[in-house]
Order: C-alpha cells, then structure tokens, then sequence
C-alpha cells in the first residue's frame, strides 16, 4: 500500500489542513441540499442583522426607541409611506420602521435562542435522568412533564405571563418553561436506548459511577437528534414570542419587536400597509429559515424522512405513471 | 500472592428469577460452579441456558425484574451477593473486568480510544492522563495491536472487528484484574480472527495471570482455550470437570448430545451427511419440567428422573455430574 509522503506527519499546518478536510467531509454534504442552503442564507442574514442591527440600521436610535423626533411632518399620525429617507416607511411615532423592524429581530432571535437553551438544559436534565434510571424516578419526572405538555404551548405561556406580568425575563421563563418538555421525552427516549448498549454496561461493569456515565455516555450520544428538534423549535419559539408580544404579553412597548410592531399597526391596516407588511416579511423569513434548517438536518440524520418531491424517486414513479 | 490452585470464586446453588409480565422466568436454578485462580473456565450451553445471566449475577449487574433466590458468590472470600454497593464499584473493573460480544458496540462511538483506555486506568489505578496514555500503549502491544500510537489516536469505527476487540482485551487487563468474564468474546468475529483472539488470551493468561470465565456457546473454543468447562442446561449445571474428561468421556445424556451435535466435515461429497440434533426443544423457564430439566428430551430418562432433581455426583477426580444414571 502506498501512502502520500506526508499523509502521517503532524506539522501543525498539516494538522490544520487535516482537521479542515474532515470538516469540509462532514459538512460537505450539507451544502448539496438546497433546502439547506436557503436556510443557512436566510437565518445567516437575520443573524447577521439581529447582531449588527445598530449598525446595519439607517436610524439606531430610533430603532432603540430612545428619541421619538417625528420625521415625517406632513402627517399627524407621524406614519408615512416608504421614501427614500425611510425605505419601509415609518411607524405611528414617526420612527424610521426599518430601524424598528432590525431591533425587533434581535429581540426576537435573542429571545427564541435564549428560551431553546433554557428548554434544551431542562429537557436534557429531566430526560436523560428519568431515562436512564428508569423506575420511580422515571414515572415521577415523565408524568410531571406530561401535565405540561397537556397544556397548548401558547395557552400555558399565557398564564404564566399573566401571574408574572409582561416583560423581557418574563417571556423568557414563560416560554422556557413551557418548551422543555418535548425535549425532555425525545432525550428520555435517547435515554432508554443507549442506557442499554454495551458500552454503557460495560461503563457500568467498570465501576464507573452514574454520573460519569450520563455525563460521558449518555449526553454526547443523544444529543445528535435534539439539533432537528432545536432548529424547528428555534422558529416555532420565535412564532410563539411574537404571538405574545402581539397580545400585549411579551416585551413591553419600548423595546422593538417584531409582534409589537404588527399588533400596533393592526390599526392601521387599512390605512398603511407597509405598517404590518414588513415586519411580517422579517417574520416570516426567520420562521421558515429555522424550518428549512431543521427539516434538512432531519433529512440528514433521518434519510427515510427525505422529502420525496423532486427526487428521482418520484421521477421514476411518475415516468411509469 | 497470587499462588495457583487457590480458590478464586466459588458460586453455590445460585439461583435467579425474572419477574415477568407472563409469570416467573427461572434464568438460575441452582449453578454451582469453581474457579481456581489463574484456570480458565468455560461455560458452554444453548441460547437462553442463562450463561450470561449467571455473568451478569457475579457482579451483580442485573435489571431491575431480577430476583436471586438463593445461592452465594464468593469472590477471593467476600460475598459478592452481601456487599454494598459502594464497595462493589471498587471490585467491578478493578479486579473483575468484562469483555463483550460484540466489540463494534462496546466502545463509545464518539470518544478515541486513548480517552477510553485511558479513563479506566485514571479510574481504577490513579494515574494521571500522560501516565495513563503511556500504559495503554503498553497494554495495546500487550493485546499484539500493530502501531499502538495510531490505534490510540483513533476512534472505534476506524479500527477493525478483531482490532476492536483486541482494544476491549486491552482494556480489560489495563487494571490488572484478577478474573476476567469473557461473555462471548469471539463470536461475532470471523474464524481466523477467532482463533487468533483466542490464541493472544491463552498466552496473555499466563503472562498476567488472571482467571477467565468464558462464556460461549461452541464446544471447539472451549475445547481450544480452557482448562475446565461448565454444561449449561436451562440454568442449571449439568456438568462439570476438565476439557479432556468432558470431551473424552461425556457422562450427562445433553453434553453427548451437544458433542454429538458438532458438524464435522466429510472426507468425501458421497459420504452422508451427518448432522445430529437433539430431539425436542429447550424447556419454557415460565414452566420447568419437574425432575431433571432434561428428561423430557433425554433418551435415557426412567421414572426417578421424572420426580427428583438429580444432585452432583462425582464420577471422577474433578469431574461432577448431575445425573440419576450414575450411582456415586
């Protein structure tokens, strides 16, 4: 067998060079999808947007909500259409909806991250103990988190919002707390699983303790399915943020958000109609972005679950046809 | 220290239950079996004659609809059985170690094989990580594994069946235990890595030192390696004594049948072939026979067989039989 002269040498630079082909291996295939493509693109630019917002933003302050100048004098309501110094129009203040809308988005992205690594930590904490240990412990932790699940996500956050009142942190533990458990039974399910494969027996018939064995066995292996569930859930939370901060539940006026935005321009809705189109654009463009990221990485870990549009699959079934 | 001959581990009258949806599975009924240090012993029997349950009862690994009836394991004078937990996990993998099946499925996919050699030996012999990497190279040249530093440095699914489980002997040794449990080891490997598996654990026997219980199911590795073997009927012993008594002069009705049962290879395509299989099918454990659990399908069985369980009776230095046809 023959080798490359320098396929086993460890310079760094060849280390590195090694390190990035592995990567571009993993990685690689990803980026053949299209789905995924158009994920990472449209997340990519409202991430990117959502951390450089008073940057990217043609009125920063305004965006803050911390002057309130109407720059739109011919009107009374301060709402205009969309001109060239205010590309998406202004909002029922006078302030720039463009700089409004970028805030909004970092609003929403930190509170939808924030709330899935909230659930994340619960979920897999809950799980994988009820799952590996089994048992009592199993029975009391799962039927702790079917009460939450028997409730509608939005209806539970609700209530809580309504016991701790309106407000970013409050938002945060409302969704939190009503978003772990899904993750909580599919790491429980990952759980059973791996907690019989020999190698977690063999940890076991080593000596090692319970909770080298979670933290060294358990966790890394059952973390892979959780990605799909996190990218889905990442959208879905950022749906469920707006929908409260449109009741008037989430984040409070002052700070821009995308539901506060559009449930201040249902007024107008007749009358302005950039008011609530943009903001839903940016939306919408983040919620699917999440979707299509999620879908593609189930595509990955799941083949069975491919989409079977466009595949060559239905190509043959429809030349038959 | 470590003188030979002395009594290892002494199993007596072991006898173990699974609770069950569909009633009590009898896994155990009353195993008794001896382990002198440094012997090898194997157990041999069919699927579901409760060899790895009995494994799995030294170090008390059981699930939790395990019950053990009866019986005691006494390991180098403590009772396996009694003691509490916090001093068991000092025993397991310290000084009895495992090697399973199935070696694709024993390591962790996702760490190297350095970080998992190397956690047992910071476990069980306090060293630090360099200390500990440097004895796992040891212990891989030790197993015969060629380029012990790239074997280190890579993860399960780039080695081999056979180089896997020569990672799992490996690691096994690495804390210098005393008995090995060996459930299998060589099964899901092909022939020829077989037979080299099972030639790196008899030398590595006398080199270390350690005493094996080998857990299988084919009488040409046991008969290969061991120095004495166990018959395994439906959870009980039905014979014991060295590989050449068992294998020259087989006295319970099932180990003839089993020996009976090997496949040999003809000389010649005319020759018939020859294939004998032992007549019936394993007992339910929900519902055992009374008497000897293989009277139905023994082709010797008379009354008494029917009614009483037979006892072991020596019928040779060494070699113990439970069987009513021989009269101690």
């Amino acid at each position: 067998m023959k080798m490359e002269p320098d396929a086993h040498k460890s310079s760094p630079e060849a280390n590195t060079r090694r390190i990035f082909k592995r990567l571009g291996r993993t990685i690689g295939p990803f980026f053949q999808e299209k789905m995924f493509v158009a994920g990472v693109i449209m997340v990519g630019a409202m991430a990117f947007i959502a951390i450089f917002a008073p940057w990217v933003s043609p009125y920063p302050a305004q965006g803050m909500g911390q002057t309130a100048v109407s720059s739109c004098p011919t009107s009374a309501a301060g709402i205009c259409p969309p001109s060239l110094q205010h590309l998406f129009g202004t909002e029922q203040t006078g302030r720039d909806l463009m700089s409004r809308i970028f805030f909004g988005i970092r609003t929403s992205m930190m509170i939808s991250v924030l709330v899935v690594l909230l659930a994340v930590a619960i979920g897999l904490g809950v799980g994988l103990t009820a799952g590996y240990f089994g048992g009592i412990v199993d029975e009391a932790l799962m039927r702790v988190t079917d009460i939450f699940l028997s409730f509608p996500h939005l209806i539970l956050a609700l209530v809580i919002v309504a016991v701790l009142g309106p407000g970013f942190f409050d938002v945060l533990i409302a969704l939190g707390a009503t978003w772990w458990p899904s993750f909580a039974r599919l790491a429980r399910a990952q759980a059973l699983e791996i907690r019989s494969r020999p190698y977690v027996v063999l940890a076991k018939a080593s000596g090692v303790t319970n909770r080298s064995i979670l933290g060294r066995h358990i966790l890394p292996n059952a973390i892979s399915p959780l990605l799909v569930l996190i990218s889905v859930d990442l959208g879905a939370v950022v749906l469920a943020e707006a929908g409260l901060s449109f009741l008037g539940l989430g984040v409070r006026p002052p700070t821009a958000d995308l539901g506060v935005i559009i449930a201040e321009s249902a007024n107008q809705i007749t009358t302005a109609w950039w008011y609530a189109f943009f903001p839903g654009i940016f939306l919408t463009v983040l919620v699917i972005g999440f979707n299509l990221l999620g879908d593609s990485i189930r595509d990955r870990v799941d083949p069975r679950l491919r989409g079977f549009i466009g595949t060559p699959a239905m190509n043959k079934l429809l030349r038959r046809i | 220290m470590k003188s030979d001959g002395a009594e290892l581990l002494r199993v007596a009258d072991l006898s173990l239950d699974y609770i069950s949806p569909q009633g009590i599975v009898h896994a155990l009924n009353g195993v008794s079996l001896s382990l002198r240090r440094s012997q090898l012993f194997g157990v041999v029997g069919e699927s579901g004659s409760g060899k790895s349950t009995l494994a799995y009862a030294l170090i008390r690994l059981l699930p939790r609809n395990a019950v053990i009836r009866s019986g005691e394991v006494i390991f180098d004078g403590m009772s396996l059985l009694t003691v509490p937990e916090g001093k068991l996990k000092d025993i397991r993998g310290k000084r009895i170690s495992m090697v399973f099946q199935d070696p694709m499925t024993s390591l962790n996919p996702l760490f190297k094989v350095k970080d998992q050699i190397g956690r047992v030996l910071e476990l069980h012999r306090g060293v630090n990580k360099k200390e500990a990497t440097r004895l796992a190279t040891d212990f891989l040249k030790a197993v015969e594994l060629p380029d012990p530093e790239q074997v280190l440095d890579s993860y399960p699914f780039q080695l081999s069946g056979g180089m896997q489980q020569r990672v799992m002997i490996a690691m096994a040794l690495s804390t210098q235990p005393d008995l090995i449990i060996a459930d299998e080891p060589t099964s899901a490997v092909d022939a020829t890595i077989q037979v080299q598996i099972l030639e790196l654990l008899s030398r590595l026997r006398h080199e270390h030192q350690f005493s094996m219980l080998f857990i299988t199911h084919s009488l040409e590795v046991v008969s290969a390696v061991c120095d004495s073997v166990g018959v395994m009927y439906a959870g009980s012993m039905v014979e014991t004594g060295s590989v050449s008594d068992i294998f020259s002069s087989p006295r319970h009705p099932y180990t003839q049948a089993l020996l009976a049962a090997i496949p040999k290879s003809r000389k010649s395509a005319s020759e018939p072939k020859r294939l004998q299989s032992i007549s019936g099918t394993p007992p339910d454990l929900l519902s055992l026979p009374p008497g000897c659990k293989f009277n139905p399908r023994c082709p010797y069985a008379f009354e008494n067989c029917r009614t009483e369980d037979p006892a072991f009776r020596q019928v040779g230095p060494g070699h113990e039989v439970a069987c009513h046809l021989y009269k101690s």
